[in-house]
């Protein structure tokens, strides 16, 4: 376990290393001259030569490479040119507001989905089967600006069930003391529960959105991974020993169908964390969605990679998160090594 | 039975969530127990608050938070006017000084401060901070510190603007300077802490990393609380030398950076002011009762520019014709659906000297006849052209496909190129877009500085490649021109040619509109189109 879990991280560090090589040299290409923008509409040539010089930008592309990858070394992801600031600090400043809402659609995903693909999975071509699919197909096909826009419209503003999209917390309510970033929590921690309590709520639709949309390729999986196990030949076995239906359900059907419903929830746990900016922007969420969104409009270089970088861990833990939960799921998967 | 369950508690989780949110949704701020005088809090949706320097802050939002924070050594004057809102009237009035005297030459101001200033922490203002403030405003650190030190005529700050004693400061102008009063009532000289900045001077020595995070305030609001990009929240601060103007206690600015929430938010009264809406909302909002729509003329202005040095542009019957060909009034009422006024060359009838005969005259008159005769007078038949625009301008793309439409019945196929905002801002600024829709806004209402950073030759911000010794000339000499007739006269003919070259065709000026609620008034527009908040009040 622990060489495997070496042999992972070594691994996930050589693709983070290559990402990191990738996305310098892609971001290079991107048109636009960053100093220019910084500079504004009203600099002279030498002011705008001064902030090339500032963001070195006006040294060649090796040495550019090499002062990138000596602050990367540091964790220092560089300056933001469009506001001056550390973007290793913004990026971690705005980090938990997006593993917040992710975290918390991921679970709305995870419960929909395989309630709804274990439903469709156990009705087999029946309504509840019908249903499922139509209504996968449907959501699958509605884009998440237009899902959001119309949820904050009937459930906001005409029916009043959720507050406003108006950030993490309501208007006039200060965030809770800083220890984990997460309002949620840290509310908790500050025994301040009505804090709690608001972020909570502000949370509520986006998560929502975020887990109705998530959960499509969830249930999908999960019910085809479940009808495929309990058509298998244990399954039927089991059957012919007049075993209950919850207990061949349990054994056969779910437990064998779990690593391909984890692999899918690994996929949706990645989109997540990586496709929120339309959803933060709507919501005026202060994630690091909205943060890309602004940098790319102004060639933010440095933001760009910063973002690319972290999102990039993000996706690799979780695969090394994914794969240890197959050994769990199934004992018949050993890790590093081949199937029993 | 199992997946019943497992359906049940689905169904209990989610309403749940919605009873959460429902539950919180009334009460915010009555936790804490605070009673907040609620007539005179605000909360204004506008972008995010990236930064606080005064000398470096761009963004629209954050100008807006930096001129609210700091006070200068003078301020613009307002006064109400049609349309239940402030202008300025083109006057200043003292800032953080009592009192100015002028050396007869004009050449030497010395500047008293008020006494007993503090910032808003109760540190003494002194005129130390004043000096610091402004020689940071024309260091290399600053962004305006090139055409600040041009028009102001300080070429060599260090030696030119000194503390005589605490509170006195002397300012010797290498020449008279007609708008050094616009320049000092800018934000970019806002007067922030000497003692902080020299205490964190960073890597640049001139302290940018720590204004940028920090703010020392000087003006009418100090900076109560500010949550990162969400929102930023500033107090009256009673420190301030006209405190007694302050109406707004409390103000919060949210970042909301989707203007259609930002529109249902005001609607639904859960912000008071939204700003920078579309011109779509801006109208839809004007049928509400429970709504006000304020409509300002401003200097923003969008134009159609022309590359003389590139073909086809490089023949003047092109340029003449496609002037002509121009629905002026289609794109303001189109477009713009109606919030946008007739702009009259290069300097907006709004503007001091402007050549306007009044407000509702284009430079060019829409004559589409005309304009194909030209064409076809002098053998131009068949052209094909490519007019860029940015991509995240939506003002801009709308106006292309007017514009295309325009030409094609004069016989000019015109093809649009979007280009990504970056891209195209480069590629403007660089003069490689020989046809383009571009738009401006001077940050000092000046003729002449708007004039010299449009289109004077080899200007780094001259897009659209114009080129005019004459032009260069009489706007140069404007600059340093005391004699407002004189001014006047020189101003008037660098418009004539900028118009009868047909190079830079102004499309129109874009109004400044807000959205509020129905009670709220006392919204202050400055000449550099931000909000002096001060005056907020509620009916």
């Amino acid at each position: 376990m622990a060489r495997y879990l070496f042999q992972r991280i070594g691994s996930s560090a050589v693709t983070i290393a290559i990402m990191a090589i990738l996305v310098f040299f892609a971001s290079r290409v991107l048109p636009g001259d960053p100093a220019l923008v910084r500079a504004g509409s009203n600099a002279t040539p030498e002011l705008i030569a001064q902030v090339r010089t500032q963001f070195g930008l006006d040294l060649p592309l090796h040495q550019q490479f090499l002062q990138y990858l000596y602050g990367l070394i540091q964790g220092d992801f560089g300056t933001s040119i469009r506001t001056g600031k550390s973007v290793t600090t913004e990026l971690m400043h705005r980090l938990p507001a997006t593993l917040e809402l992710s975290l918390v659609g991921f679970l709305i995903a995870s419960l929909i989905g395989i309630s709804m693909g274990i439903i469709a999975a156990t009705n087999p071509n029946r309504w509840p089967d019908t249903l499922v699919r139509a209504l996968t197909a449907v959501g699958g096909s509605i884009p998440s600006f237009w899902l959001a826009l119309l949820a904050i419209f009937f459930l906001v503003y005409n029916l009043g069930v959720f507050p406003s999209p108006i950030g993490r917390l309501p208007l006039g309510m200060s965030p809770p003391p800083r220890v984990t970033g997460f309002y949620t929590l840290d509310g908790l921690l500050a025994g301040e529960v009505s804090v709690t309590l608001a972020a909570l709520g502000q949370l509520a639709l986006p998560a929502l959105i975020l887990g109705v949309l998530g959960s499509i390729s969830v249930t999908r999986i999960t019910r085809a991974s479940t009808i495929e196990a309990l058509a298998s030949g244990h399954a039927r076995a089991a059957r012919g020993f007049n075993l209950k239906s919850p207990s061949i359900f349990l054994q056969e059907g779910l437990r064998n169908a779990l690593p391909t419903v984890i692999t899918a929830m690994g996929l949706v746990a990645g989109y997540l964390i990586a496709g929120n900016i339309i959803i933060e922007k709507i919501f005026s969420w202060p994630g690091i969605g909205q943060y890309l969104a602004t940098a790319i409009s102004q060639s933010d270089l440095d933001v760009v990679q910063g973002f690319v970088i972290i999102v990039g861990i993000g996706y690799v833990t979780i695969n090394l998160i994914v794969d240890l939960l197959y050994s769990v799921a199934d004992p018949r998967i050993e890790l590093g090594g081949s199937k029993s | 039975m199992i997946h019943s369950r497992i359906a049940r508690a689905a169904a209990l989780g989610l309403v749940g969530l919605v009873a959460l949110a429902g539950c919180q949704a009334e009460v915010p701020g009555e936790e804490a127990g605070q009673e907040v005088e609620v007539s005179r809090t605000f909360v204004i949706g506008a972008g995010e608050v990236e930064g606080l320097d005064p000398i470096l802050t761009k963004s629209y939002t954050a100008l807006q938070a930096t001129a609210n924070l700091y006070a200068g050594l003078v301020e613009e004057e307002f006064e109400p006017v049609e349309g239940g809102y402030l202008a300025t009237t083109g006057k200043h009035i003292n800032g953080v000084i009592e009192s100015t005297e002028t050396s007869e030459d004009g050449r030497t101001l010395t500047y008293r401060l008020v006494d007993g200033l503090t910032f808003a922490d109760g540190t003494p203002l002194t005129s130390e901070d004043v000096v610091y403030s402004m020689k940071r405003t024309l260091s290399e650190a600053s962004y305006v510190a090139g055409s600040s030190s041009i028009f102001m005529h300080i070429s060599d700050a260090e030696s030119q603007i000194v503390a005589i004693d605490e509170s006195t400061i002397e300012v010797t102008l290498d020449a008279q300077s007609p708008a050094l009063n616009k320049f000092l009532a800018q934000s970019t000289f806002s007067v922030v802490s000497a003692d902080a900045g020299m205490a964190n001077p960073g890597k640049d020595g001139s302290a940018t990393d720590y204004f940028t995070n920090n703010a020392t305030p000087s003006g009418p609001f100090a900076l109560e609380d500010w949550a990162g990009a969400e929102s930023m929240t500033l107090v009256k601060n009673s420190n301030y030398v006209h405190a007694e103007d302050v109406f707004a206690e409390k103000i919060t600015i949210l970042n909301m950076p989707d203007l259609d929430q930002r529109y249902l938010a005001v609607k639904n009264g859960d912000i008071d002011v939204a700003l920078q809406l579309t011109p779509r909302l801006v109208q839809e909002a004007a049928s509400d009762e429970a709504l006000r729509v304020l409509t300002m003329p401003s200097g923003f202005f969008y134009f159609l520019g022309m590359n003389p040095k590139v073909a086809p542009f490089d023949n003047d019957v092109v340029r003449q014709a496609i002037a002509k060909a121009i629905p002026y009034e289609q794109l303001m009422e189109e477009v713009m659906l109606g919030q946008a006024s007739p702009a009259y060359g290069i300097v907006p009838n709004n503007m001091e000297t402007s050549i306007a005969p009044d407000d509702k005259t284009t430079q060019y008159e829409t004559n589409t006849a005309a304009a194909k005769k030209l064409l076809e007078d002098a053998g131009l038949e068949g052209l094909a052209v490519e007019l860029s625009v940015s991509s995240s301008d939506q003002i801009s793309v709308d106006s292309a496909v007017y514009i295309q439409s325009a030409l094609a019945e004069i016989g000019v196929t015109v093809n649009i190129s979007k280009m990504a905002e970056v891209d195209f801002i480069t590629s403007s600024y660089s003069q490689k877009l020989p046809f383009l829709i571009g738009n401006w806004v001077s940050s000092v209402q000046d003729p002449f500085f708007q004039m010299r950073a449009v289109l004077l030759t080899d200007r780094a911000t001259n897009q659209t490649g114009f080129s005019n010794a004459k032009f260069d000339e009489l706007v140069l000499t404007g600059i340093d021109e005391g004699d407002d007739a004189e001014r006047e006269r020189l101003s008037a003919l660098a418009q004539q040619i900028v118009i009868d070259e047909a190079a830079f065709v102004n499309l129109f000026a874009m109004d400044t509109s807000v959205v509020t609620r129905a009670d709220v008034s006392g919204i202050a527009l400055r000449s550099d189109q931000l909000f002096q908040l001060r005056y907020l009040t509620r009916e």
